[in-house]
C-alpha cells in the first residue's frame, strides 16, 4: 500500500526519474562531477604534501602511507571518470599513471638496510663515511683521529650489523616491529608500555657467542696496545645519532666498566633505544623504525683529574669570536649534569687561547672512577675546590682543537674532553653544536611601521617575503622578458606563470584556489606568493617596487628592509630525517607541472611524469569533453522542453539532472531555471533591448549578405535561430546561433573555486570578413573588461575564465548574456574602426554597472 | 549620343554603405552618422545608412531627415500643418526639448524610408534616372540575381549627365 501510493507520488512530482537509467549525457555528466570532485582531493592533497615540507609540521611514516594511499585512489578514480566521459579514450592516460604510481611506490618500497660489516671494527679502519655502518659519535671521534691526529684514546666501534646480528641471533626483528606497531605518534597513552615490552625482550635475549668473542678480542688487541688491561667506557653510537639530531641524553653511557661486564653492559646500551623518551624522540623526529639500529663505542677509560665541554661557538653570542669551555674535577658527568657549577670560560679566537671571562665557582664533590669498576662521588680535596681546572696553556690547547675541528667540520661543535693524571688532554666526543635560532627569527610586529601598507587582505599561500618591482600580467605574452626579480601581479592565477617562477620574488593575484595548479607551483618554488587580494592589479601599477610580505599577508609601498632580513633562512631540522626525504622524493614525483600550456604539442598523457600532469591534463580535457556535448547529441534527446519567454529566441534544453523546476508541460519558464549559471546568463539576456517585431508592410529585398540555399551547400554559414542548452545545476553548455554567428557558452559554477570556469566562443556573422573581424576586435576588448584569457584568430574567438568565486562566475555570465544580444548583427554597423571604439565605449557605459565594473 | 553607362557603373557598392539592424535604435544610428562623416571625410560620404534585418534583407534607408524627424516627434505629426506657413513653426515651442534622449532609444524601423523603388545593374541609367524623378527619392537600391548589390544615387547620376551636358 505505502509503496503504491509512493510510487504514485513518484509519478505525480517526477521524483522517480532518478530511478530511471540516466541518458548518455546526464551519464556524461555525471562522471564530469565525479572527475571534479577527485581533481580537488587530489590538489588538496598535494597542497597537504607539499605544506608538510615546509619544515613547520609534524608527520611521520604512516601520514606519508596514508596521503599516497589517498592519491592513488582519488587519481584512479579521476582517470577512470574521465575514461567514462571519453569513451575510454583515455586508456593511455590510465597506463601513465600506473607507470607514475609504480615509481611512487618504489620509493615508498625503498627501506635503509644495515649494511654488512664485521662486528666489530677498530678506530683505525673508520672515517665519518661510516656513520651507517658504526653510528655517528663512532664514525665522527674515529675521523677526528685519522684525520686530524687529535688525542683520542684508541678505541673500537660494535656495529650496527652486530645489533642486526644480537637481534636476528634472538628472532627479535619482528617481534619489535610489532610491538613498535602498537604505539603511534598521536597515541602517548601505549608508549610506556611499549617501551617496557621492548626493554623486557632485549634483557631476555642472549648475547650471540660470536659476538662475545669478537668484543673480546678486539680488547685484547687494545689492552696488547697499551700495555696494560684498561677498564673501558661504553657509549651508544646509535645510527641517526649525531647526524642531525644530537639525541643528547637519549642513550646509555658506562663508565669505567671491566672487560668481562661488556656483554651485559651492550645490551644495556641497545634496550637504552627503546626507552619512553628515545622511542618518542625517534618517532618525533621522523625516523623510520629499521633506521633505529644502536653502534656501540668502547675506549679505553681516561682516568681524568678534570673534564668538560668545549662549545666551539658561545651560543648566547653568536656573533662573537668566543668559544666556551666548561669544566668540573673528576669524570665528566658532573660538568653537563647539573650536579656542581662548572667552571666557565669564555675564550676568543683572537688572540687564540685568550681568556675574555671566567668564573670559578666552588666545585666541592666530583665524580671518580672506582679501581674495581664503576664510578662514585667523592668530596673535592679543600686546596682543589676554588681553584680553576684549566691553566692557560690547556685552555689555549682546546682552542687550537676548536679551530681544527669547525674548518674541518664547517660548522660549531660540541666537544667533551678529559685531562689524565699526567695533564694530557683528550678529547672523547665531538658533535654538530645545536645553535639557537638566530635572533631574526624572533617574533617580529606583523605590521611593520614607516611604510605605507598598500593591501592587507588576501591568502597566503607560500610564506616569505620578496621584494621588487611590479610587473602586471594580463595576457600569456606579457610573461616574456619578465625581468629577473620582479613581483608578478595578476588578475588570476595561472599555472603558465611556472616558466617565470625563478624569476619572480614574489606573486600576487586578484583572485585564485590555494590549493590550485599555481599555488602548488609557487610552494614548490618557494615564491613568497598572496592571492585573493581582490584589488592588486588596480592598487598596484606597473614598474612600482612593493616588498610582499607573505607571512603577514601585507604589502608594503617600497622596500622594507626589516622584511627581508628577518626572512633570511631558517633552518629546518627535520630536512635530513629519511621520512622527511621519503617525502620530498615523492613530492617530487607527484607535484611538479609538465603539461603547461594546452596549447603545447606535448599537452598528451605520454608526457604526463607526475600525479599533477595526470590530473591537468584530465581536468582540462574533461572540459573539452563537456564542451563537446553539441546540438547533435541533443536532438534525438528524450526529455527536450522548450524555453517560453517573452524574448524572440528559440531555445532546446535538456536537463541533466537540477537545472529545471520540472513541469508536465513541455515548456519552460525563465522562473523555472535553477542552473546557477544560465540564471546568471539569462538575466544578463533579458536585460536588454531584443528586435521588435518587423514593421508591417515593409517590403524586404535579399541583399548579397544573405547566403542562398545554394551558397549554403557551398559552405557558407547558414541562418539559423534555434539554439540548444545543456543544463545542470552548476553547469551549462548553451550553443547559441543568432543569426549567421554562433557562439558557445559554457560554464560551471559552484562553491568550489577549483571547479569553477566558463568559455566563451564565438565565430561568423553574415557581413564582410572585415566587419565580422572588428566585431570580434570588439567582443574582445570587452572580454578583456572582464578578465578572461583569450585567443582570436580572424572572426574566431575563444575566451576562457577559470576559478572564480561563484559571485564573481555569475557576474560574468551576466555580462557574457548582455553581450550576446549586444553583439547580434552588430557586425553590419562596424563600417569602421572609429564605431567599435564608440560601441565598445557605449557597452561599458551602458550596460555595464558599476559594481560589475573590475 | 547614345550613352552606354549602366546603373552597375556608378552604383557604390553595399559594403561601402554603414548598415544598421531595424531594431537598433536611433542613438546607435547617429553614432554612425558621425563615425561616417569622419572615415569618408573629402571622399564618398554616404548620408544614409542602410537598414536590414536579421538576414541581412535590405529593409530600408535611414536618411539624416530621416533622423531629425524621429527626434522630433511633432516634426513628423504636425508637417501638414506647418507646411501651410512654415512661420508656424514658432508653434511647436521649444525644439529637441529634453525628450530628445527618450526618444533616441525608438528603434530605427520607425522612422526609415523604406524602399519605394529599386533598379537593375544592367540597366542604362536612363532608367535610374527616370525612376528616380518618378518616385521623387534621392537613391535607390540596385539589384543584380534578385540580390541588392548596391545603391545608386541622384548625384552620380547628375555628374554623368553634366559631363554630356557640358561635353567634356
Amino acid at each position: 500500500m505505502v509503496t503504491a501510493l509512493k510510487r504514485a507520488w513518484q509519478l505525480i512530482t517526477g521524483a522517480a526519474r532518478g530511478a530511471e537509467p540516466l541518458s548518455p549525457l546526464a551519464e556524461k555528466h555525471a562522471h564530469f562531477q565525479r572527475l571534479l570532485h577527485a581533481n580537488n582531493q587530489v590538489l588538496a592533497l598535494m597542497a597537504d604534501m607539499e605544506e608538510k615540507l615546509s619544515g613547520d609540521y609534524l608527520f611521520d611514516y604512516q601520514y606519508i602511507l596514508a596521503a599516497i594511499n589517498q592519491l592513488r585512489q582519488e587519481t584512479t578514480a579521476l582517470v577512470e571518470a574521465l575514461n567514462q566521459m571519453g569513451g575510454q579514450r583515455y586508456q593511455d592516460l590510465a597506463q601513465a599513471l600506473t607507470q607514475i604510481m609504480a615509481e611512487v611506490e618504489a620509493v615508498l618500497q625503498r627501506r635503509w638496510e644495515i649494511p654488512e660489516a664485521p662486528l666489530v671494527i677498530g678506530f683505525e679502519d673508520l672515517n665519518v663515511g661510516m656513520i651507517e655502518v658504526v653510528g655517528g659519535k663512532n664514525a665522527n671521534l674515529a675521523e677526528i683521529k685519522n684525520r686530524l691526529g687529535l688525542p683520542v684514546p684508541p678505541g673500537f666501534a660494535v656495529s650496527s650489523y652486530a645489533y642486526k646480528f644480537f637481534l636476528d641471533y634472538n628472532q627479535l626483528g619482528e617481534r619489535i616491529t610489532a610491538t613498535l606497531k602498537q604505539w603511534r605518534l598521536d597515541n602517548l597513552d601505549s608508549l610506556a608500555r611499549v617501551s617496557e615490552d621492548l626493554k623486557e625482550m632485549i634483557n631476555a635475549a642472549h648475547m650471540p657467542p660470536e659476538l662475545e668473542s669478537a668484543m673480546l678480542a678486539a680488547y685484547d688487541h687494545l689492552a696488547d696496545r697499551l700495555g696494560t688491561r684498561p677498564l673501558l667506557a661504553l657509549r651508544s653510537s646509535a645510527v641517526g645519532e649525531d647526524l642531525t639530531f644530537t639525541f643528547a641524553g637519549q642513550y646509555a653511557t658506562y663508565l669505567n666498566v671491566p672487560a668481562t661486564d661488556m656483554a651485559a653492559r651492550y645490551k644495556d646500551i641497545v634496550a637504552s633505544l627503546f626507552t619512553p623518551r628515545a622511542l618518542f624522540y625517534y618517532k618525533n623526529k621522523g625516523f623510520r623504525e629499521e633506521e633505529m639500529a644502536m653502534g656501540v663505542m668502547v675506549l679505553p677509560m681516561v682516568q681524568s683529574k678534570a673534564s668538560g665541554v668545549l662549545f666551539t661557538r658561545q651560543t648566547e653570542l653568536a656573533d662573537q669570536e668566543v668559544a666556551l669551555i666548561n669544566a668540573v674535577w673528576g669524570l665528566g658527568k658532573y660538568a653537563v649534569s647539573g650536579r656542581v657549577y662548572p667552571d666557565h670560560y669564555l675564550a676568543a679566537y683572537q688572540p687564540l687561547g685568550q681568556i675574555v671571562k671566567q668564573i670559578i665557582p666552588p666545585k666541592p664533590e666530583m665524580l671518580v672512577s672506582v679501581p674495581e669498576g664503576g664510578v662514585k662521588e667523592v668530596p673535592v680535596p679543600l686546596e682543589q675546590v676554588k681553584a680553576p681546572c684549566l691553566n692557560e696553556s690547556q685552555i689555549t690547547q682546546l682552542m687550537e682543537w676548536a679551530v681544527l675541528l669547525e674548518s674541518h667540520f664547517g660548522k660549531p661543535q660540541d666537544v667533551e674532553w678529559a685531562l689524565d693524571a699526567e695533564d694530557k688532554l683528550w678529547l672523547l666526543q665531538c658533535r654538530p653544536l645545536k645553535m639557537p635560532t638566530p635572533k631574526g627569527a624572533e617574533p617580529r610586529p606583523r605590521l611593520v611601521r614607516d611604510y605605507p601598507v598598500l593591501l592587507e587582505q588576501g591568502t597566503v599561500v607560500c610564506r616569505g617575503v620578496g621584494s621588487g618591482p611590479v610587473v602586471m600580467v594580463r595576457q600569456d605574452q606579457d610573461l616574456k622578458n619578465f625581468p629577473v626579480g620582479g613581483v608578478l601581479v595578476a588578475r588570476h592565477t595561472s599555472p603558465k606563470y611556472v616558466t617565470v617562477m625563478p624569476d619572480a620574488a614574489a606573486i600576487i593575484t586578484d583572485t585564485g584556489s590555494p590549493t590550485g595548479h599555481m599555488a602548488l607551483l609557487a610552494r614548490e618554488f618557494q615564491i613568497p606568493t598572496i592571492i585573493n587580494t581582490g584589488r592588486a592589479t588596480q592598487v598596484l601599477s606597473p614598474g612600482q617596487v612593493v616588498t610582499v610580505d607573505a607571512y603577514y599577508n601585507n604589502i608594503y609601498d617600497g622596500v622594507v628592509p626589516e622584511l627581508l632580513e628577518a626572512s633570511g633562512g631558517k633552518g629546518n631540522d627535520l630536512a635530513e630525517t629519511q621520512v622527511f626525504q621519503t617525502l620530498k622524493t615523492l613530492v617530487k614525483k607527484v607535484v611538479p607541472l609538465n603539461l603547461v600550456n594546452p596549447q603545447d604539442p606535448t599537452f598528451t598523457p605520454v608526457h604526463c611524469q607526475t600525479i599533477h600532469d595526470i590530473v591537468r591534463f584530465a581536468h582540462e580535457v574533461s572540459m573539452r569533453e563537456m564542451f563537446k556535448l553539441t546540438e547533435g547529441e541533443l536532438q534525438n534527446q528524450q526529455g527536450v522542453v522548450e524555453l517560453e519567454s517573452e524574448l524572440p529566441f528559440k531555445v532546446a534544453i535538456l536537463d541533466l539532472g537540477g537545472g529545471l523546476k520540472r513541469s508536465f508541460r513541455s515548456k519552460v519558464r525563465p522562473p523555472q531555471i535553477l542552473s546557477i549559471p544560465f540564471r546568471a546568463f539569462w538575466e544578463g539576456l533579458a536585460a536588454m533591448r531584443w528586435p521588435q517585431a518587423k514593421p508591417t508592410g515593409v517590403k524586404s529585398f535579399a541583399s548579397v549578405f544573405v547566403n542562398t540555399d545554394a551558397e549554403v551547400a557551398q559552405g557558407a554559414a547558414p541562418y539559423r535561430d534555434q539554439s540548444y542548452l545543456i543544463l545542470s545545476k552548476n553547469y551549462m553548455n548553451f550553443s547559441i546561433h543568432l543569426g549567421y554567428h554562433f557562439s558557445t557558452v559554457e560554464a560551471y559554477v559552484s562553491d568550489q573555486i577549483n571547479d569553477n570556469y566558463l568559455t566563451f566562443n564565438f565565430q561568423g556573422g553574415g557581413s564582410t570578413p572585415e566587419r565580422r573581424e572588428r566585431r570580434v576586435r570588439l567582443i574582445e576588448t570587452i572580454i578583456d573588461h572582464l578578465h578572461l584569457h583569450y585567443q582570436r584568430q580572424g572572426d574566431h574567438l575563444e575566451a576562457r575564465l577559470a576559478k572564480y568565486p561563484a559571485e564573481a562566475m555569475a557576474c560574468r555570465l551576466r555580462l557574457l548574456g548582455k553581450l550576446t544580444l549586444y553583439t547580434k548583427q552588430l557586425d553590419m554597423v562596424m563600417f569602421s574602426d572609429g564605431i567599435v571604439d564608440w560601441y565598445i565605449k557605449d557597452f561599458l557605459q551602458e550596460h555595464v554597472k558599476p559594481d560589475e565594473k573590475q | 549620343m547614345p550613352n552606354k553607362t549602366k546603373v552597375k557603373d556608378l552604383m557604390i557598392r553595399l559594403e561601402d554603405y554603414p548598415h544598421i539592424p531595424y531594431w537598433f535604435s536611433l542613438r546607435q544610428a547617429m553614432a554612425i552618422v558621425r563615425e561616417t562623416a569622419i572615415k569618408f571625410e573629402g571622399v564618398f560620404e554616404p548620408r544614409a545608412v542602410l537598414v536590414f534585418d536579421e538576414k541581412y534583407q535590405l529593409m530600408g534607408i535611414l536618411t539624416l531627415r530621416d533622423i531629425i524627424k524621429g527626434l522630433e516627434p511633432r516634426f513628423l505629426k504636425e508637417t501638414v500643418l506647418v507646411k501651410q506657413d512654415v512661420s508656424l513653426t514658432v508653434l511647436l515651442g521649444e525644439l529637441f526639448g529634453p525628450n530628445m534622449k527618450q526618444e533616441a532609444q525608438k528603434p530605427v524601423s520607425e522612422v526609415m524610408s523604406p524602399i519605394k523603388i529599386t533598379v537593375e545593374a544592367e540597366s542604362p541609367i536612363a532608367k535610374a534616372i527616370f525612376l528616380m524623378i518618378k518616385e521623387n527619392v534621392g537613391m535607390m537600391p540596385v539589384l543584380q540575381d534578385n540580390k541588392v548589390v548596391g545603391i545608386i544615387r541622384l548625384s552620380e547620376l547628375f555628374t554623368e549627365i553634366s559631363g554630356m551636358v557640358l561635353g567634356d
